[in-house]
């Protein structure tokens, strides 16, 4: 099981990993979530149901544990996932094509590419991380 | 019991050569969960007999998959941006495009993430590049949302009711990358086409979208049998 601090810690790690990779944004979202909190609702009691019987609803902090959960959700979603769909859409219009690109509609440049070089080339470390961030799951969760 | 420090090492060293690769911001992720989809659309085709060329805008074969990062008209002339044909035997042609806007009843114009259109539209719409695309010509349609923050997804799937109202409401998907239960209630409730926790790595919601999409295409053939 892991314990508060160490998921704390782990959370601060992870996070300055991130920054420091580029992938800040992925820290962003989880802490705007964080800081919404967990949604959660509470039944009125005796005295506040004269005035209705509407359940409340309300938000709790996130424990650590949680929050370290989000982030590897986030982790998981960014990077590894985001791996695959590349993957996925070479595989399904053909390896011929050589680079799948976005850009906007002003000739601005190219804002993001990929290819099949850098898909296959991230693929095995993808699924590899995969393995780890499910081992810290796994370790977050025989504790709960 | 603490983690094993050389856990996170590796870790680190993973993020460190994935990087590179991973979308810089979550717009970038967003596009490319788009082309996820999309790509799904056009294998969920091609498994139904479709035969798939991929276009630009000048109608021309295209080597690089070229995508719009921000929605935009199907007419806009530059840049070239790439559509795939979708060809089944008798029937009309129709393309599957990423990002576009598509008229609703009311007029308003609709940004489609994914959307399957008829040719003929779209041909329309490129010679006339004021023009949306017509929601009743939309075939398929799909609300594609990566790693939406939890508070906003539920305001996702409400604009995705409105859309559905404005453009027809058969064949249109709300597609998520996550689990979210709020919104699988909300739209369920308002008993709408959806998939949730559609990723790679969950091969049972990849497979149920196609299926989804291969039933669009199946039902769009029978009409011209």
């Amino acid at each position: 099981m892991l314990q508060s601090d160490e998921a704390a810690d782990t959370y601060r790690t992870l996070a300055q990993t991130l920054s420091a990779e580029g992938l800040d944004w992925i820290v962003e979202q989880v802490s705007r979530e964080i800081a919404f909190g967990k949604l959660a609702s509470r039944q009125p009691d005796k005295e506040e149901r004269k005035l209705s019987r509407d359940l409340f609803s309300a938000t709790e902090e996130f424990t650590p544990q949680e929050r370290l959960l989000m982030l590897l959700e986030g982790i998981e979603q960014a990077v590894v996932e985001t791996a695959g769909m590349q993957r996925v859409v070479l595989s399904i219009v053909g390896a011929t094509k050589a680079q799948v690109l976005f850009g906007p509609p002003s000739p601005e440049g190219i804002e993001y590419r990929f290819g099949e070089r850098e898909a296959r080339a991230i693929g095995e470390n993808a699924e590899r991380l995969k393995t780890l961030l499910a081992e810290i799951r796994g370790e977050i969760l025989r504790g709960t | 019991m603490a983690l094993n420090p050389a856990l996170l090492q590796e870790i680190q060293v993973l993020l460190h050569s994935c990087a590179s690769i991973s979308p810089s911001s979550s717009a970038a992720g967003a596009d490319i969960y788009e082309a996820y989809v999309w790509a799904v659309a056009i294998d969920a085709a091609s498994r139904v007999g479709a035969s798939v060329v991929y276009r630009n805008r000048q109608g021309q074969i295209t080597t690089n998959l070229f995508f719009r990062a921000s929605p935009g008209r199907i007419g806009a002339a530059s840049p070239a941006y790439t559509y795939a044909e979708l060809l089944f035997p008798d029937c009309p042609i129709l393309e599957a495009h990423i990002g576009i806007y598509v008229s609703g009843k009311s007029g308003v114009a609709h940004e489609c993430d994914v959307a399957v259109l008829h040719k003929e539209e779209a041909d329309r719409c490129r010679a006339d590049q004021t023009l949306n695309p017509r929601g009743s010509s939309v075939e398929l349609a799909a609300e594609c949302k990566f790693y939406p923050e939890s508070r906003a997804g539920i305001n996702l799937a409400r604009s995705f009711l409105g859309l559905v109202k404005d453009i027809q409401p058969y064949f249109r998907f709300f597609v998520c990358s996550r689990r979210a239960d709020r919104i699988k209630k909300l739209l369920h409730r308002h008993h709408q086409w959806y998939e949730l926790d559609v990723v790679p790595t969950n091969q049972t919601s990849q497979n149920r979208l196609r299926a989804l999409f291969e039933n669009t295409f199946v039902q769009f053939k029978a009409r011209y049998l």
